[in-house]
């Protein structure tokens, strides 16, 4: 929201330059983003919190002001009840304005008057003011009700009165099947959950959000019906959701107005449309109020202290609320604060304790550690099973791998959960495996990388298990790839693994029979391969402690065997059975493959064997040679060279 | 007998202090010591032969001459071996060979680093879904249906009703952690979030954020600040400059928002307050025993700070250029 020095000096003065005034507001919780200089005036950009529906005008800043600097407000007309020329009170005229609000709830005040008003444009200044707080100028009635919103906070809305049917005005829920064409010529659908001003036949307005097209003042109006209300922020909330609207005046009545402020606006608005567009009160203003009573808050001093931590003075406490506009008094049982109308946002002690800190000072309570007990220190088991992310991630980066971020939100997967409301097809399901989102990250690299190695850690769904994949371009990158999978899996303390082939170029990773992932290599203009495990199923069979293994003092044996078998066995099982011949069998090696012309190839593999007790003989292995040669023979019907 | 193994001894030690290279040294190994063929073991073979006394006598004295030149020879070649090295050019300003290396992506280094830091301070890791329900991440954290609040946080639901969606804040873990722990509490909750935003420079509809909480009897406004500042300096360096100002959330009253001054301009890193007392309420912890604060920063900003990153989708493309970076 823009405002300018000069529209807010009307209601205070500031002793302060305009920076230093940008810095006390901002440390006083009303950031200003941006001052600027124009002309001989300056512009102060602001980012109102959400909270705050008294700080959208140059009325609310000023109050701001006023409690941080002590400066009182100036003096303004502020009375209760619009104000009613002397001739108006004695007329008896025919025409008149019969407004009803059907539920004082959704609106406690509703101000509004008939107006005969000359049309034409505004004056400099009026126009200079709206360019400079970022409206555009239109005409002397629509600008002079954008001056009172940028000056008081107060949205004010001014309908062609002759294009109102049948004089009167109701404020109440829309009925089913009704609608509105809005001032930005949208045709929108209403139902009973939106309020809307009505005439008698149908609606006008979109109560507090936009104006109807059809009531919209134009260069032939002659007069107009002014409303200066307040309505509730639930309402005006559902109409701003249900049709996806945000104006000026919805973003002011959703945080929940002052509804003393209409009679305050009514005042200036008379005395600015008499100046600027001749106007002159038709009939008598109707005023349909309900509003709430005051509302009390008892404050305890003591927990003050307790929440921030300092010991500020009774006297200094009481001296903030009052300069807020709080009434203040102390008594036994606590500070007594009578709320002001225009704060909505102060409902409970807690919000008075927030007041008496930013205006006291964010920067004046000291910082501090916790002196607290520590809760049970021991690991809670999110936090050991991070340790062991941590673990993980560390131990494939050693690994030659880059760790890689991919979206959650992918492109259409099998059984993929899709998203209500996406931004695109493209990001609207929810990822069931992470190769997809690495496979696009791979692809994406530049083409003459000889080598892209990445790994991601990440959740996939809708179980949100947590999965670690991981994909390598480069030359030859099944057995790199794999390699780097089996250094992984022994790092984590996994020793006994085993890879099944499930298809062509695909192999499932085992450990004690149990699935806990697949490693397969493809190509798509490139050699790929890739893996993705199971992490849950993976931590499960982590080791916790290491246990170290003796070195042996004894030299070991080597010793090759060579046979041939069909091009297409694997070597994997073979290994893995010669290794169960013997504990003497300490590692096997393949030392040789070549293809036999045909359909066989010949193996040469490189067998060492060692006993921790004493150096081994050539007798000694004979009977395990032997059974190795048998079961070479037998379970892969290799023929022995 | 004596005499050939003195001829032998002085014949032998010549060629080996003259031999020029490794490769003659070698045949002179071969012939004096070589098994079959060398002149010392020929020797050898024919002290038997000799009678008992001369026996003795020459066997000593060719074991003695036998390890004489042995070691000479063994001197010789290492000679030998280092002058071939130095012959050898060697480039010592030639390029290494670089070791293959990974990297952990800059967003794990952000958030072990902050983890780390409160980990210090007694914090530990919990963690929240990603698919949360509209009660845990606005209705208890005091953010009504019809709270201007939502606006802030675009949203994708799952469900036509509205009731499970992406979580928008780390900050229903919060809620999930109170409602299952007793005071003291010291949490810190990293994890994904979603919100529908359209992609720039500064906006993912995905990014992580780390939250964090702390709940005792005794902890206040002071204790915040200091936690905060505490971090800042550990993350950004001891004389980093920063300033809190009061700014709003539904759930934490007060609140602030925490920035640190870089290259000239203040940038906001992270959300913080007291936890409103309708918050403890809710999650059944009498707001007049305990009290506490609460957290939330965002990993890629503090990252982008951090390391000068102008861009947030870098984060996520994942390029070898920028990843090897860190």
């Amino acid at each position: 929201m823009k405002l300018t020095l000069s529209l807010i000096k009307q209601f205070v003065d500031i002793k302060d330059s305009p920076q230093r005034l940008a810095e006390r507001l901002t440390q006083a919780g009303v950031k200003v983003e941006e001052v600027e200089k124009v002309g001989g005036d300056y512009v102060f950009s602001f980012e109102i919190t959400t909270n705050r529906g008294d700080l959208l005008g140059a009325l609310g800043i000023a109050r701001e002001i006023s409690a941080i600097t002590g400066t009182p407000l100036k003096s303004f007309n502020r009375p209760l009840s619009p104000f009613i020329p002397s001739e108006i009170k004695r007329s008896s005229e025919p025409k008149d304005l019969t407004i009803e609000v059907q539920n004082p709830r959704d609106c406690p005040r509703y101000l509004g008057a008939l107006l005969a008003v000359k049309m034409g444009p505004s004056p400099d200044w009026l126009k200079h003011t709206l360019t400079l707080c970022g409206l555009r100028p239109a005409n002397n009635v629509v600008d002079i009700t954008n001056y009172l919103m940028l000056k008081y906070g107060q949205p004010t809305h001014a309908f062609d009165d002759q294009k109102v049917r049948g004089g009167k005005i109701t404020v109440r829920k829309a009925k089913r099947g009704e609608s509105l064409i809005t001032l930005d010529h949208k045709m929108r659908k209403l139902d009973p959950h939106h309020l809307v001003i009505a005439d008698q036949g149908g609606p006008i307005a979109l109560a507090g959000v936009l104006g109807g097209l059809e009531t919209e003042i134009s260069a032939r109006t002659k007069s107009i019906i002014l409303e200066i209300a307040t309505f509730a922020p639930a309402d005006v909330r559902r109409a701003e959701v249900d049709f996806n609207l945000r104006t000026e005046a919805s973003l002011r009545f959703e945080r929940g107005l002052d509804p003393y402020l209409p009679a305050v606006v009514f005042s200036e608005a008379q005395k600015l449309l008499g100046e600027h567009a001749q106007a002159k009160l038709l009939t008598k203003p109707v005023d349909i109020k309900k509003l709430p009573g005051p509302k009390t808050l008892i404050l305890d001093r003591a927990f003050v202290g307790r929440i921030l931590g300092i010991r500020i003075p009774l006297q200094e406490i009481a001296g903030i609320l009052k300069r807020l506009g709080i009434g203040v008094k102390i008594s036994s049982m606590g500070i007594s604060c009578k709320i002001p109308a225009f704060r909505k946002d102060l409902g409970e002690e807690i919000d008075l304790v927030e007041e008496i800190a930013r205006i006291y000072g964010y920067e004046k309570i000291p910082p501090v550690l916790p002196s607290g007990e520590y809760p049970n220190p021991t690991p809670l088991l999110p936090q050991k099973r991070y340790e062991v992310l941590k673990q993980v991630k560390q131990t494939l980066s050693r690994l030659g791998l880059s760790e890689a971020y991919t979206f959650s939100l992918t492109s259409k997967q099998e059984k993929a959960v899709k998203v209500a409301n996406p931004l695109s097809e493209e990001n609207a399901y929810l990822r069931v495996s992470l190769l997809p989102g690495l496979f696009k990250a791979a692809r994406a690299n530049p083409p003459n990388f000889e080598r892209v190695g990445l790994f991601e850690v990440g959740k996939i769904f809708p179980s949100e298990a947590i999965n670690i994949a991981a994909i390598l371009r480069a030359k030859n990158p099944y057995l790199e790839l794999k390699g780097i999978l089996e250094a992984f899996l022994e790092e984590l303390g996994i020793e006994e693994f085993l890879f099944k082939p499930s298809d062509e170029r695909i192999a499932d990773i085992l450990v004690k029979g149990k699935k806990i992932g697949k490693i397969e290599a493809f190509r798509e203009e490139e050699e790929i391969s890739r893996f993705e495990l199971d992490f849950e199923k993976l931590y499960s069979f982590a080791a916790k402690a290491r246990i170290v293994k003796p070195i042996p003092s004894f030299p070991s044996l080597l010793e090759d065997v060579s046979f041939i078998v069909t091009k297409k066995t694997h070597m994997g099982p073979i290994l893995s059975k010669i290794k169960e011949v013997s504990p003497l069998i300490s590692g096997i090696k393949i030392a040789d493959v070549f293809p036999q012309g045909g359909e066989e190839k010949s193996i040469t593999l490189r067998i060492s064997y060692q006993d921790l007790q004493k150096n081994l003989s050539n007798e000694d292995i004979l009977p395990t040679r032997e059974r190795i040669s048998l079961l070479l023979k037998e379970l892969f019907g290799a023929k022995l060279r | 007998m004596k005499e050939r193994i003195e001829i032998l001894r002085k014949k032998a030690r010549e060629e080996i202090k003259t031999a020029q290279d490794l490769a003659a040294l070698d045949k002179i190994r071969g012939k004096y010591f070589g098994k079959k063929q060398g002149e010392l073991p020929k020797i050898l073979k024919e002290v038997p032969k000799l009678s008992k006394e001369e026996r003795s006598k020459a066997g000593k004295l060719v074991n003695e001459v036998k390890k004489e030149l042995l070691r000479i020879y063994q001197n010789k070649k290492t000679a030998l071996q280092e002058k071939r090295a130095e012959q050898e050019f060697l480039d010592v300003t030639l390029p290494g060979k670089r070791p293959l290396l990974g990297n952990l992506h800059p967003l794990t280094q952000v958030i072990d680093q902050t983890v780390e830091v409160f980990k210090r301070i007694g914090f530990q890791v919990y963690e929240g879904p990603d698919q949360e329900s509209d009660l845990y991440n606005f209705q208890k954290l005091n953010t009504p249906k019809d709270h201007p609040a939502r606006d802030v946080q675009d949203t994708f639901y799952l469900d036509r009703e509205q009731k499970t969606l992406l979580r928008t804040h780390t900050s229903p873990g919060q809620i999930r952690f109170m409602e299952t722990h007793k005071p003291p509490l010291r949490i810190i909750i990293p994890g994904l979030c979603y919100r529908r935003d359209a992609i720039d420079a500064t906006h993912l509809p995905q990014f992580h954020q780390i939250e964090g909480l702390m709940v005792d009897e005794q902890t206040t406004f002071s204790d915040l600040k200091g936690v905060l500042e505490f971090w800042a300096r550990e993350i950004f360096g001891e004389d980093v400059k920063i300033r809190f100002y009061p700014h709003y959330f539904p759930f934490t009253e007060p609140s602030a928002e925490m920035e640190i001054l870089r290259r000239g301009s203040w940038l906001e890193v992270m959300g913080a307050g007291m936890v409103h007392p309708k918050v403890l309420a809710g999650v059944g912890l009498n707001p007049k025993i305990y009290q506490g604060w609460a957290f939330g920063m965002g990993a890629e900003r503090i990252a982008m700070i951090k390391y000068g990153i102008p861009d947030i989708r870098m984060f996520y493309q994942n390029d070898l250029r920028f990843l090897r970076q860190f």
